[in-house]
């Protein structure tokens, strides 16, 4: 077999053979049978919680049933031999039928009887003799029966009891030994003297045993101070008298004037302060223990006696109050008994509950506090803020409304009244009911605004409003809807700009700027007088020839009609070829005022280019034109943008003076930039120096001989003026591109 | 003559070029357009006489242009500048190169028709004197070294004497020389054997 094969099968063994046992009947389940013996009566403390841990052990135990038989042998109240053969002899008899497996004495007499009827009592069935003393189990070492022997040491906590009581008490001079004078006494006692063995010629040792009781608790009555009573068991008296040992130990308690110390868990309640203990219900769960490993096939003889760590530090709350003790002599994790509940304790819910109340109380009020004071802070700033717009309001130089949605006047401040020429804000609120017809001017540029509702916000709307006397001013106006809760439109507010100085000096600028274009116009047209010369003079030649040609065709024998209807139609086309540029020219010379239409810049180019065909200065230059047909129209005057673009073709042109002819190249492009059309001329002359880049654009600034220098000043006025740029800009290689822009119409704007 | 007088007519405006085709027909010229001069310039020239109509301002290469590359290439077709925006200082370039006439647009007829006629009168002229140059030349050419020398001394004003002097020899011999030159050269007096040698590239003789 392979080797995984054996681990495999291994595991699955393992793994089937709890499902087999949890199958099997209870029937099949052993049964163990365990004698438990006893020493002393049923009513026996230490018996109780011994017998509360071997039931525990017991019940619990998984591998097989154990049969419990228990007998109380009293053998401390009937100690006669002829007492303990008749006890003896009952137990023979009782148990002669039965296979006793083990059996479990407690404390020693019960193991004596045993060993003392070894030939006809249970010969050979395993022994596990519980809380024995360690010189008692020492004794059994030796013995031909220690082969089915075995069981628990306890009383080795002497030592741990006499330093708890030091560390209790550090000032002691004196133990005070109190014991009986049963076997079971002795045996108590004699665990006491070797622990003090250690003290001696250091603390003085008062012998209190095998007193009579009533001495015993006078005498306890009266120790010197600095004295610790050990009280090791007293079960019978000096005067031969039977005790409970624990109902003792409550007697002596009371009667002493010092503290009292016993070495069992069990004499806590009775007048014991307490110690390193034993717990003699750990003490029969470690006879269990032992029993089991037994039952299972253990051999006692290979087991050594042990089990003596059943102990724990245990206190009665009650002694350390009345003995002073410190609690700092208690070791950490001691259990203390019987101490009242703290307050904490006793009333956690409520204590826990009422502080969380008075905690959620004082946060609210730290909260309405604070929110007080931030309120208060609030309407303080709040007042601040009111008189702060109340301030600009009033002392606003724009006019600022709010009108209702039928055109009342709701609100106005002071520079609104003034602007519209009314007294005060009251005379304005109560004169004005119909923002329509007694502020407006214009029904027109009102349905416009009213229009433009629909967006939120009105900006820099332009309009003339009629004051009270009837005059006329030209304003500015920002407004926007004031929205209710549901977003429907409460009221217009907004602010109202006199800009009637500004359209002035508008009107005259661009009055001025229409004279200069139209001065520089005609400038520019006298350079090019030869070149609307030569257009001019073109047609009428091939008129003139046309004419005199047919005059003779017709002086002819046989005229060709045909030929000279040909004629007449060349000559009609010639004509109207003539009156166009006669139109175009004097169209550029007439002084207009600026009229903004939608215009294709394309199409202007194109025209001008066409009239500059001929003109001197571009016969040999190269014009590529790159224009983006998809443009839509712009916002413009067409002459002043001809004008513009006019310059610019001239001023490449001049600029390339010098250049070889075959390189001169003058590129003309368009294209959208942004919501406007860009248009860039770009040559290959001589560029603009450095130093008169920032200043080509100048008024009578000029490169050029004989130059007026307003060319380039003015065709950036008349791009401003369409609300675009003009920029200049040496190439990377050679020469200059200047460009400009000009808007789309609105309606090509977003 | 075999070939008739051709007017090309150089003009970018086709209805000027049109109208004036039709001028120059109705007078019963013949006429060749072209819209550029580099047309012209491809289409190739023979020995024929005719003119040139030609506009002075024309994309690419202009008139006065034109009239250099003629000029340059050794073709002699007189030339009639047209011009719609003329100034003096083009006309006085175009006149300083060799140009027949300079008219203004719009032109009457009659200046363009008698420049016209003026120039291929010219073109005629030019090329009876080419053809009489031409056979001069090829006379020289049939003359002996000898000949050459007497030719050239000859023309320059010298006696025969003088001649015999200053090739060492004798004046008979001088005079045998010159009498076959006279006859070879074609030339009844001496008078026209002058004219002759100022048309050919025989030099007068050095003096020494």
């Amino acid at each position: 077999m392979s080797r995984p094969l054996i681990i495999t099968l291994s595991l699955l063994a393992l793994l089937t053979v709890p499902g087999l046992a949890a199958s099997t009947p209870a029937t099949t389940r052993q049964t163990k049978r365990v004698l438990v013996l006893y020493s002393l009566d049923k009513g026996h403390r230490g018996h109780i919680l011994t017998e509360q841990g071997i039931s525990k052990v017991f019940r619990t135990n998984k591998a097989f049933d154990v049969q419990l038989y228990t007998e109380y042998l009293d053998i401390n109240r009937f100690p006669d031999p002829a007492q303990i053969r008749s006890v003896a002899d009952f137990l023979r008899l009782k148990f002669a039928k039965l296979k006793i497996d083990a059996i479990i004495i407690l404390y020693p007499p019960a193991l004596d009887l045993l060993l003392s009827q070894r030939p006809i009592l249970f010969p050979d069935v395993p022994i596990i003799a519980g809380e024995v003393t360690r010189s008692y189990a020492g004794s059994l070492e030796h013995i031909p029966e220690r082969h089915r022997i075995t069981g628990t040491i306890m009383g080795d906590n002497a030592t741990g009891v006499l330093e708890a009581a030091l560390r209790a008490k550090p000032r002691t001079k004196r133990f005070a030994l109190v014991a009986g004078c049963s076997p079971l006494d002795a045996y108590a006692e004699q665990i006491f003297r070797d622990a003090l063995k250690k003290y001696t010629g250091r603390l003085e040792l008062i012998n209190l045993t095998k007193l009579p009781m009533k001495e015993t608790l006078e005498r306890v009555a009266v120790l010197p101070p600095d004295t610790i009573v050990l009280y090791s068991a007293i079960f019978r008296d000096g005067a031969g008298q039977l005790f409970a040992p624990l109902d003792v130990l409550t007697l002596v308690s009371q009667a002493s004037n010092a503290p009292v110390f016993y070495l069992y868990d069990t004499g806590i309640d009775h007048g014991s302060v307490g110690g390193r203990l034993i717990s003699m219900e750990r003490q029969g769960r470690a006879i269990a223990d032992l029993a089991l490993r037994v039952l299972e096939g253990e051999s006692p003889a290979a087991i050594p006696f042990g089990g003596d760590d059943a102990y724990i530090n245990l206190y009665d709350w009650r002694e350390i109050k009345r003995w002073q003790i410190p609690e700092s002599a208690i070791p950490a994790g001691s259990i203390i008994q019987n101490k009242p509940p703290t307050m904490w304790e006793q009333y956690k819910l409520i204590i826990q509950v009422t502080l969380l109340f008075i905690a959620v109380l004082a946060f609210l009020i730290v909260f309405l506090v604070i929110q007080l004071h931030r309120k208060k802070i609030a309407e303080h700033a709040l007042k601040k803020a009111e008189e702060k717009y109340r301030r600009i309001f009033e002392g606003a130089l724009e006019g600022i409304f709010e009108t209702s949605l039928q055109g009342q006047l709701l609100t106005a401040n002071p520079a609104l009244a003034r602007m519209l020429g009314y007294e005060s804000i009251n005379d304005i609120i109560s004169s004005v009911k119909d923002t329509a017809t007694q502020v407006w001017v214009n029904a027109d540029a009102r349905a416009d605004f009213v229009r433009q509702d629909e967006k939120q916000i009105i900006r820099d709307f332009e309009c003339q409003l009629q004051r009270k006397d009837g005059t006329i001013i030209w304003v500015s106006m920002n407004s926007q809807k004031v929205l209710g809760p549901d977003g429907q439109t409460l009221c217009y507010s907004g602010f109202i700009e006199d800009i009637s100085e500004r359209k002035r000096a508008e009107t005259e600028a661009r009055n001025l700027r229409d004279d200069l274009a139209h001065i520089t116009r005609v400038a520019v047209l006298g350079e090019l007088t030869s070149s609307l010369a030569h257009e001019v003079n073109q047609p009428l030649t091939a008129i003139l020839s046309n004419a005199q040609a047919a005059l003779r065709f017709l002086a002819q024998d046989n005229p060709d009609m045909n030929e000279i209807s040909e004629i007449l139609h060349d000559i009609i086309r010639d004509d109207n070829r003539a009156a166009e540029v006669i139109r175009k020219i004097r169209s550029m010379l007439k002084k207009e005022e600026s009229s903004f239409e939608p215009v294709s810049m394309n199409n202007i180019i194109e025209e001008t280019l066409n009239v500059l065909r001929n003109d001197i200065a571009l016969i040999s230059i190269t014009i590529e034109k790159y224009l983006d047909s998809s443009l839509p129209p712009v916002h413009a005057d067409r002459i002043h943008l001809q004008q513009v673009f006019l310059n610019l073709v001239l001023n490449a042109a001049d600029a390339m003076k010098e250049t070889a002819p075959d390189l001169r190249r003058l590129i003309v492009r368009t294209r959208q930039y942004g919501h406007s059309v860009q248009v860039s001329v770009r040559d290959v002359g001589s560029g603009i120096r450095e130093a008169q880049v920032g200043r080509i654009f100048d008024p009578f600034y000029t490169t050029k001989d004989g130059g007026l220098g307003m060319g380039l000043a003015i065709s950036r006025n008349i791009i401003m003026a369409h609300k675009g740029t003009m920029l200049a800009e040496n190439n990377p290689d050679r020469g200059a591109t200047i460009s400009f822009t000009v808007p789309f119409t609105d309606r090509e704007r977003p | 003559m075999a070939t008739e007088p051709v007017v090309f007519i150089i003009d970018d405006d086709p209805s000027v070029r049109r109208s004036l085709e039709r001028l120059l027909k109705s007078v019963g010229l013949v006429t060749e357009s072209f819209a550029t001069a580099r047309e012209f310039l491809q289409r190739g020239h023979c020995e024929e006489p005719g003119c040139v109509v030609l506009d002075v301002r024309m994309p690419e290469i202009s008139g006065l242009e034109l009239q250099e590359k003629l000029a340059k290439a050794g073709i002699c077709l007189p030339i009639i500048f047209i011009s719609g925006h003329g100034t003096v200082s083009m006309s006085v370039r175009a006149m300083k190169a060799g140009a027949l006439d300079f008219l203004m647009k719009p032109f009457d007829e009659q200046d363009l028709l008698d420049a016209i006629q003026r120039a291929l009168e010219r073109s005629r002229l030019e090329k009876t004197e080419r053809e009489e140059l031409h056979a001069i030349q090829e006379r020289a050419l049939s003359l002996s070294p000898r000949e050459r020398e007497v030719f050239s001394l000859v023309v320059s004003g010298l006696l025969n004497k003088q001649i015999a002097d200053r090739l060492n020899t004798t004046e008979k011999t001088i005079k045998v020389h010159r009498a076959a030159v006279m006859a070879k050269m074609n030339a009844p007096t001496l008078a026209d054997l002058v004219r002759m040698a100022a048309k050919t590239d025989v030099p007068p003789h050095p003096m020494k």
